[in-house]
């Protein structure tokens, strides 16, 4: 977990979509068949901070390489925004883009494809400089070559200068494929599957050179379907599934502590190398559906083991899940993750009635659409009026021009001013981060780290709870001597009053 | 493991290729092991390291362009005695393979179906209407729908047609099966429904396998034995765990340091330099210029065979108390 440097992300996406269309043929034209599209991308959000590497992991066809591919604009959008170094790309035209594709660059695949054979060394990295009218002479430019060479691992450069690259190995041509990137300084590094193509042996190597260029403060943006790589290189893991981020995090987070059933599922059917560790693969039947036809609510439904019916209808938002043991860590199920706060809450409502459920113990009750929201509804309310009356009352006692005959009036305001607190503590995101943020420093120094084997949901009830007893007591604490002026004043009120003075 | 009779036995097998001008390289150089009954070993290593070349040398099916030397005994029967005529027998019949790229490597205008049922009548284990019922149930067998026997290729999603390339394998009930990098091209997802499939198969049919593989953690998952080859030659053979928590050769030991573990900590290195070429000879241990405990004798003397426990065996000059207490 690398503290996040302070200066906004290098690339924000927010959103994204990306379809292709599908072609139907002249029959299909004829006879008027639907138009359909390939989701490949629907709504992904995503940021790559400076001196960060993000890691989009996924099987084939979950949308990771169209999601790279649309971020460095190879292709158009169809909704969402895309922001490098906080202007936005995501309308800008070629021309515009030109100078911007200096700071994105580009690694792909396979190296024995990506490498021109005609082309020495010197001539493949050289080129960039040449398209992007930079390095003056050929002296300069033939520095500024030498010195990417020896970025990117290639030591002495001059042994690699002219050679073509049937002349390299595997890891060494990919090491020329960076070095042509790595020649424009660019800010943000888009590699697909960097090692795939490559032998274990000479994998570390590249992986430790990108590792390297983080930590120079290059921001990363790492496609691969090896969730080893990614937890071992990755500051963050971004898993994907049909176009969708399911489940998002630092990686160590994600890797070890898994929410969503199908980052479950994917962790269990990696090999491990120890022969006596080999955990019982989960593994799922079938294969990942086609991203013509996406399946209705969560799409990962009909290959979900623990899939219920509301699953069927409800899509999930990604949110944080009671089990995470960090914020940044946030999962799209509302089985396995649910998370309680409304705010962040799409379609799948949870509130107090939930959150007090969670807090004794006793699981939540999923139960879907109109009854949970009716419920979360009711025990809100009565929440609110509960809370409210208590502080009317308070209210109440307090001498003051309002005037103290009008008792329902001062009720009145203690329901709105109890919901105001409640609301911004139990639902609102100030209270609620406030409260957690305390509260999760509490259990840390407790604990001795974070607040592990608890649910969020506990410490959020918890927060609210501490909170709204804090206020309570602070208004009585305020108002008591006041209350006890009223008391005396109600006391002498009394002892002149007239009844008392019948016999006088 | 068991003591049973192997039912495979290769033994001081060497591959040449002949290159352009003359100039030969020496691919596969004296590779023996056994294979027993029920047994699933895994064969790995870097590209080039002569691990397919290897199995395609059993199958009999090199490019004319190589020879051939050293045994390969099926039930004790050397099936190379006269190349192609002792192999082709056995050839699919006892011996099948699974190819590297099998599933890219159905006939597109054939249905699965034919071609399943091609090696049955060639081989004559099964004609007509047998042979029609017994691919449904191959295909069954493998975890696909027998009313897809009429599909093309193209009709398989590419799990699909990996199972149809282990069910065509299965065509002639072989007891010997060698699957050549069988999930490379494949998800993790699908990567799993295979091997899981390869292990029951081998359970349920008694199948002895060799799956040749670059990746140390399916070995892991999925064999009993392993065999590390490096520069043509077997560098390490052994129980896999054994290999795993004791490995006696640093190719191995270093192959595990630069194979990341999911939830391993500790740093993954690459292993520097490349394998050695080929075509020229070899002196001393061919991992000396990469190796990270390489000391005198390895650049001049060439390592011995040497078994450091029953049934695991290295070769490294680090084994050999000869040559360690010698100071070179």
């Amino acid at each position: 977990m690398s503290t996040t440097a302070e200066p906004g992300p290098l690339l924000e996406v927010d959103d994204l979509v990306t379809r292709y269309p599908v072609s139907r043929g002249v029959v299909g034209t004829l006879k008027r068949q639907p138009r359909l599209q390939v989701h490949a991308v629907e709504g992904v959000s995503f940021s790559v901070a400076p001196g960060e590497m993000v890691a989009l992991v996924g099987e084939s066809g979950c949308g990771k390489t169209s999601t790279a591919q649309t971020v460095i604009r190879m292709v158009d959008n169809q909704g969402g925004s895309i922001r490098f170094d906080g202007r936005d790309i995501t309308g800008m035209s070629a021309g515009g883009m030109r100078p911007l594709r200096r700071e994105i660059q580009m690694i792909y695949q396979d190296p024995y494809e990506s490498l021109d054979p005609r082309f020495r060394v010197r001539d493949t990295i050289e080129e960039p400089l040449l398209v992007h009218k930079l390095g003056g002479s050929s002296k300069g430019r033939e520095q500024k070559v030498l010195e990417a060479l020896q970025r990117a691992g290639l030591t002495p450069p001059d042994l690699f200068i002219d050679r073509f690259p049937h002349e390299l190995s595997g890891g060494q041509r990919q090491r020329v494929a960076i070095a042509a990137s790595l020649v424009l300084d660019p800010k943000l590094l888009v590699a697909d599957e960097p090692v795939s193509m490559l032998d274990v042996s000479v994998r570390a190597g590249i992986l430790s050179l990108l590792d390297g260029l983080r930590r120079e403060g290059m921001g990363i943006l790492m496609i691969t379907h090896d969730l080893s790589t990614a937890a071992h290189f990755a500051d963050r893991i971004a898993v994907m599934y049909l176009g969708r981020i399911v489940e998002e995090g630092p990686a160590q987070e994600v890797v070890r502590n898994p929410q969503h059933p199908y980052t479950r599922a994917l962790i269990s059917v990696v090999p491990k190398r120890d022969p006596n560790e080999q955990t019982v693969p989960q593994i799922l039947t079938g294969e990942t559906p086609n991203p013509v036809h996406v399946p209705s609510g969560c799409r990962f439904h009909p290959r979900c083991p623990v899939a219920e019916e509301a699953c069927r209808s409800i899509d999930p938002s990604l949110q944080r899940p009671n089990g995470a043991n960090v914020p940044e860590h946030r999962a799209a199920c509302i089985v396995t993750a649910p998370g309680p706060s409304a705010d962040e809450v799409g379609p799948d409502g949870r509130s107090a009635g939930q959150l007090v459920a969670a807090a004794l113990g006793s699981p939540a009750p999923e139960r879907s659409g109109w009854w949970r929201r009716g419920w979360a509804l009711l025990i809100d309310a009565a929440v609110v009026l509960a809370g409210g009356v208590a502080l009317g009352g308070v209210l109440a006692l307090v001498p003051g021009s309002l005037g103290g005959s009008v008792f329902s009036f001062r009720l009145g305001i203690g329901v709105v001013l109890f919901s105001a607190l409640y609301f911004t503590i139990a639902h609102g995101s100030t209270g609620q981060t406030l409260g957690k943020r305390a509260l999760g420093i509490a259990v840390r120094d407790v604990h001795g780290s974070g607040p592990v084997g608890y649910p969020r949901a506990f410490l959020r009830w918890l927060a609210f709870a501490v909170f709204t007893l804090l206020a309570v007591a602070l208004i009585v604490d305020l108002l008591f001597p006041l209350w006890d002026d009223r008391r005396q004043a109600l006391h002498d009120k009394v002892a002149s009053s007239s009844v008392f003075q019948v016999d006088g | 493991m068991s003591r049973r009779e192997p039912i495979l036995s290769v033994e001081d097998l060497h591959v040449w290729f002949d290159l352009s001008a003359g100039n030969e390289l020496h691919a596969v150089q004296g590779v023996s092991f056994d294979l027993r009954p029920g047994e699933r070993m895994g064969l790995v290593g870097e590209s080039g390291c002569g691990k397919t070349t290897t199995i395609l040398a059993m199958m009999g099916l090199l490019p004319s362009s190589a020879s051939v030397a050293g045994s390969v005994s099926l039930d004790g029967e050397n099936i190379m005695a006269r190349g192609e005529d002792t192999v082709s027998p056995h050839r699919w019949k006892d011996i099948a393979m699974v190819f590297q790229g099998a599933m890219n490597a159905f006939n597109p205008v054939k249905t699965i179906g034919s071609q399943i049922v091609e090696p049955m009548e060639l081989h004559g284990t099964a004609t007509g209407k047998a042979a029609r019922g017994q691919t449904r149930e191959l295909l069954e067998l493998v975890g696909i729908s027998g009313d897809r026997v009429n599909n093309y290729p193209h009709e398989f999603s590419g799990g699909m047609r990996q199972r149809a390339a282990i069910a065509l394998a299965l065509a002639c009930e072989p007891r010997v099966l060698l699957a050549d990098e069988p999930t490379t091209a494949l998800d993790v997802m699908v990567q799993a429904q295979i091997l899981e499939l390869l292990v029951r198969l081998t359970r349920d049919l008694g199948l002895s396998m060799i799956l040749v593989t670059h990746d140390l953690p399916v070995v892991a998952q999925v064999c009993d034995r392993a065999a590390v080859m490096y520069a043509g030659e077997i560098v390490e053979m052994g129980a896999m765990s054994s290999i795993y928590h004791d490995p006696r050769h640093p190719y191995t030991r270093m192959l595990f340091g630069a194979t990341p573990d999911l939830l391993g900590d500790a740093e993954v290195i690459s292993i520097p330099g490349a394998p050695p070429r080929l075509d020229r000879e070899i002196v001393g241990c061919p991992f000396a210029p990469r190796c990270d405990s390489a000391f005198a004798p390895c650049s001049t003397v060439a390592p011995r065979r040497i078994e450091t426990s029953p049934g695991h065996e290295a070769v490294c000059h680090l084994n050999d108390h000869v040559v360690v207490k010698e100071p070179a």
